[in-house]
């Protein structure tokens, strides 16, 4: 019964963040170089940081090959991450299950550096 | 070769059907769906295939070698002995020599479970499949719609067709599957003939991005699987290489000689034929490496490379 219950919570998680829709945080300066998409972003300075005496916010640039590129692209507000994943698929020519995997990853790490937002529901527990 | 199960199908409930095919058999599931876990080797094993929420169905081989003289009896006994009674007309009946099946058997409350078991005499093959019966009811009627009535086989002397993550890779005839590397983006398995004759087929994707991190000569150097005998670099020539039927594989060859550390170098030395090219129209990198005891055939190799993603390309 519980397996149950924890199997149906994971099926309505993975449900509410594939339907979520990422979005890109603003950034600083957007430019392409070596073959490269490289964006600065806008942070908040660790805390040791602001006790040695850096300021409150500092710029973090990160590069971003051709196929990050592509999905960052794609993170422009409107799409679901499973629109984006079947775009990925369609487009590098995978299969759907391997292109879920290593798009979901990557917006995860995209969120952890703060260069998307996203916006889902509280999935029903 | 039996024709490779086609690209672009669409499934019973619309949805886009991708093949699946290892160790003799083929069939096609929904594009969502993949092999969860394959255990065992082409003489005797079991996959496991599901989707991103639970287990669908399993599929369990092995080879007869002559053991089975009556398949429709073999069929019969193996429900028998589940405790059940065969339904009429199975699907895929006409592809085999002999099979049966018992269509949704309530084992527990809630539960449907579908079994099917088939005898081709061709393949020498014996085939089990058993239907998740805790599945939804709009997959189970794509099991029975899709996957079970496109399960086939290929001859067992003939080429061995190998597809799973909408890839495909086809071994020669005589050639047994030893080692396999499946990992996302990269997949190799590695085939053996008397012991003396070995075959590696990998693919590598995106072939752009596998391009940028390491060039040709570098992909052909790095073997995923472990040996004992390295190439000598005084025996490898290079030469760039297009296959005459596909403008858009375009790559290296390499010829060499592989042998084991001093002193041992002079015992059973293998000589190498590998290819390494980029497949422009999939954006894959395509690898092929063939050794024997003496100089290999280079057909191989140059078959196997065109043979690689076929229905794919076909379909595009």
């Amino acid at each position: 019964m519980r397996q149950k219950v924890k199997t149906a919570s994971l099926t309505s998680r993975r449900i509410a963040a594939l339907d979520a829709v990422p979005r890109r945080s603003p950034v600083v300066r957007s430019e392409m170089e070596g073959g490269k998409l490289r964006v600065t972003v806008k942070m908040n300075a660790g805390r040791w940081q602001r006790m040695l005496g850096a300021n409150a916010t500092v710029n973090r640039t990160f590069g971003l090959d051709k196929y990050g590129q592509q999905v960052y692209e794609a993170c422009d507000g409107k799409r679901t991450v499973k629109e984006i994943v079947k775009g990925f698929a369609e487009e590098t020519h995978v299969s759907l299950p391997e292109a879920e995997t290593a798009v979901t990853k990557f917006i995860h790490t995209l969120l952890c550096k703060a260069l998307l937002v996203i916006e889902m529901e509280r999935p029903s527990k | 070769m039996t024709a490779l199960v086609s690209e672009n199908l669409e499934s019973y409930t619309g949805v886009r059907l991708a093949p699946l095919a290892w160790a003799g058999w083929q069939l096609h599931i929904p594009s969502d769906w993949r092999p969860l876990k394959i255990y065992g080797t082409p003489e005797k094993g079991w996959m496991m295939v599901g989707d991103a929420y639970c287990a669908c169905f399993s599929i369990h081989w092995q080879q007869s070698n002559g053991s089975v003289s009556d398949g429709k009896q073999w069929a019969t006994d193996r429900l028998k002995r589940l405790g059940l009674f065969p339904d009429s007309s199975p699907p895929s009946a006409e592809r085999f020599s002999a099979c049966a099946w018992a269509r949704d058997v309530q084992s527990e409350e809630e539960k449907k479970t579908t079994h099917w078991f088939g005898y081709s005499e061709s393949a020498d093959l014996l085939l089990g499949l058993k239907v998740n019966g805790a599945l939804p009811e709009e997959h189970r009627d794509s099991m029975k719609h899709d996957v079970l009535s496109s399960l086939q086989t290929s001859p067992a002397d003939d080429e061995t067709i190998w597809t799973l993550y909408g890839l495909s890779l086809v071994s020669p005839p005589n050639f047994k599957l030893v080692e396999r590397h499946l990992y996302m983006g990269d997949v190799a398995l590695r085939f053996q003939k008397n012991r003396q004759e070995s075959l590696m087929l990998r693919q590598v994707y995106p072939g752009g991005l596998a391009l940028g991190r390491r060039n040709f000569e570098r992909w052909l150097a790095s073997y995923p699987f472990s040996e004992h005998r390295r190439m000598r670099a005084s025996s490898v020539t290079i030469s760039s290489w297009q296959h005459p039927n596909f403008e858009d594989l375009v790559g290296l060859r390499r010829r060499g000689c592989k042998r084991l550390g001093i002193p041992l170098g002079g015992i059973m030395p293998r000589w190498n034929h590998a290819l390494a090219v980029q497949d422009q129209t999939l954006d894959r990198l395509l690898i092929a490496e063939h050794s024997a005891s003496v100089m290999p055939d280079e057909n191989i190799c140059e078959n196997a490379i065109a043979q690689m993603n076929r229905p794919l390309r076909e379909s595009l």
